[in-house]
């Protein structure tokens, strides 16, 4: 089988010939920049340029060569946007202490100079909203068009056998977009005590939503298998938000979505959501979701064998490999490898998995530990 | 129900706009502003940290309790001044340098204030040498919150409370620690006083190291 056939063996939930890889392409699989030097350095790579994929994260596109040294099945697009008009809110600029950039929906981030590793929130558009009024104010930016020579990509990538996703969304989830317009503190009160101020974004949300999925589709149609929609559940204790509002208020936005997704391709997929989401996690299967990504173990009630006993037939796992809060970063490589090695025995059975981290390798993961997860991985993923 | 049980109520459902109603109507039929504050006010935001402790309410609750509450004490605080009799200390809270992360610290800072310490919040990406000159600025403080939601910004933690040690102000203040990727363990590690794996603990040990 190739490797594209072995990952939807295992998104089919059945067992291929090994348990899929992706390690540097999908969703929240990725390196950030200081990390992949240090890859590109145990490889013995000199002169690769660094492509940067995810500004705020810091991540960067993995070229094939390392992907293929890795072994990774599955290859990300490197979608080509084309902007409709100009952006009214997007700028960059520094000072003494930070670089800030503003982006397309008014969300200012910031990245310290001295030992900064990422750009973080810093500004919202409707920071200081009272009301619905306030809130007319916001200037929606105009999902992107794609440029169809970028099909030439996915179509190379098919052609070789990988398995394609595409991590691109329009903004961020129904729960997670707000806090990126009123800031985190208003979005999650409005939530709860002015609900009526938020309907109708994500109402809007979802109707831009449809548009970026008719211009994706419109040119990377019949080149997809797995399409990614992140939206952040979880903390490291429970859900974000109550089960009952998830439920209530959140997924039905995201069924419609998937509905509307599944009509336009035969794609699977993936509910990115970090934190504990066990709590919820019927109604995101019943949502219309495949997949859960990045599977993050060390959170509450998250454990792999709780997982994977009462959720496994139901949802494929996309992560939850190698626990990256504690053992990746910290442990022995002794402690990394017989970690992985549990996880990929309680997760890998029966098919509904395919192994990554949780979420993007950093900068504080020794390479000693990830080769030590990856030799691991190589030694005992056939079934 | 009592006009000082009303109160708590609305603070536990978040209820900020009926605040001042509530507040001037209680102060009207002669309730004590303390009495107001301790049993009205403080007593409820301590059932909303216990009901979030135990997952029955989310941070969403929390935060228009909080909100409640922030709003139901300044309109008493006129009526307190000179009572000190609720002030159980001065808590100095940050997130460490390099992580911009604060939700979770805004909710300890909420809730601590509630128990009855004096807040001084300073923000995000704070420097050890910050940290170092609020407490030294500030001698009636006598506990450190430091933040971290990131595994790369945990070594600032470190760092933050060896150089707290090591200014020779473990004298005056305790310290606490907590973020998602902190744990017991390492607080013990780097010598913290305790670790708070959410805000109502983090009341709660604050509380208990002044009673």
């Amino acid at each position: 089988m190739n490797r594209r056939e072995r990952v939807l063996c295992a998104l089919n939930h059945k067992e291929p010939d090994r348990i899929p890889l992706d390690l540097g392409a999908g969703c929240s699989c990725k390196f950030t920049k200081y990390f992949y030097v240090k890859l590109l350095d145990y490889f013995g790579i000199k002169d690769e340029e660094l492509e940067m994929c995810h500004i705020p994260y810091q991540l960067v596109y993995a070229s094939d060569q390392v992907l293929d040294l890795l072994g990774c099945d599955v290859r990300a697009a490197r979608l080509k946007p084309i902007k409709q008009g100009e952006s009214y809110y997007a700028k960059k600029w520094e000072d003494e202490n930070s670089y800030f950039y503003r982006n397309d929906w008014g969300t200012l981030y910031r990245m310290p100079k001295l030992q900064g590793l990422y750009y973080d929130l810093a500004g919202c558009a409707l920071g200081d909203a009272e009301d619905e009024e306030d809130d007319k104010k916001f200037v929606w930016p105009t999902p992107d068009k794609y440029d169809k020579a970028g099909r030439k990509e996915l179509e190379s990538y098919r052609e070789a056998g990988f398995a394609n996703t595409i991590s691109e969304q329009f903004g961020n989830g129904f729960l997670q977009t707000g806090p990126l317009i009123w800031s985190f503190e208003n979005w999650l009160a409005m939530l709860v005590s002015e609900p009526e101020r938020c309907t109708p974004f994500m109402d809007k949300l979802l109707e831009k939503k449809m548009e970026f999925y008719d211009n994706i589709f419109d040119v990377y149609g019949g080149l997809i298998d797995v399409t990614s929609e992140a939206d952040d559940f979880g903390t490291q204790r429970g859900t974000f938000v109550s089960p009952k509002l998830i439920r209530e208020m959140l997924l039905p936005y995201h069924k419609k979505l998937n509905d509307y997704i599944k009509s336009k391709g035969d794609v699977k997929i993936t509910l990115h959501s970090c934190g504990s989401v066990t709590a919820a996690l019927p109604d995101i299967i019943e949502a219309g979701f495949d997949i859960l990504n990045p599977v993050q173990i060390s959170a509450a009630d998250m454990g792999p064998e709780l997982l994977k006993s009462r959720f496994g037939k139901d949802i494929v796992f996309w992560g939850g490999g190698i626990n990256t809060q504690s053992t990746l970063p910290n442990g022995t490589p002794e402690q990394v490898r017989e970690e992985t090695k549990r996880n990929m025995d309680i997760f890998g059975k029966d098919g509904g998995f395919v192994f990554s981290t949780v979420h993007n390798v950093q900068d504080d993961i020794p390479i000693e530990n990830f080769i030590a997860m990856w030799e691991t991985f190589q030694a005992n993923c056939k079934y | 129900m009592s006009k000082i049980q009303e109160i708590s109520k609305a603070i536990e459902f978040g209820k900020k706009k009926i605040m001042k109603g509530l507040v001037e109507e209680a102060l009207a039929e002669g309730c004590k502003p303390i009495d107001i504050l301790n049993q009205g006010m403080i007593e409820a935001m301590s059932v909303v940290g216990e009901k979030f402790k135990a997952n029955e309410i989310y941070v969403p609750e929390m935060l228009v309790a909080a909100r409640a509450m922030k709003e139901g004490v300044e309109l008493l605080k006129p009526h307190l001044a000179g009572d000190k009799s609720a002030v159980l200390g001065k808590f100095i809270v940050g997130t460490v340098e390099g992580d911009l992360h604060d939700i979770g610290k805004n909710l300890v800072a909420m809730m601590i204030e509630s128990a009855g310490y004096v807040v001084i919040d300073l923000g995000v990406d704070v420097s050890t040498e910050k940290f170092i000159e609020a407490i030294k600025a500030n001698p009636d403080c006598n506990l450190v919150g430091l933040s971290a939601l990131l595994t790369t910004t945990m070594p600032s933690i470190k760092k933050s409370v060896a150089a707290i040690i090591e200014a020779g102000l473990k004298n005056q203040v305790k310290i606490i620690v907590g973020g998602a990727p902190i744990t017991q363990e390492f607080a013990d590690l780097i010598g913290a006083d305790a670790f708070a794996a959410d805000a109502a603990s983090a009341a709660a040990i604050a509380k208990a190291f002044v009673a």
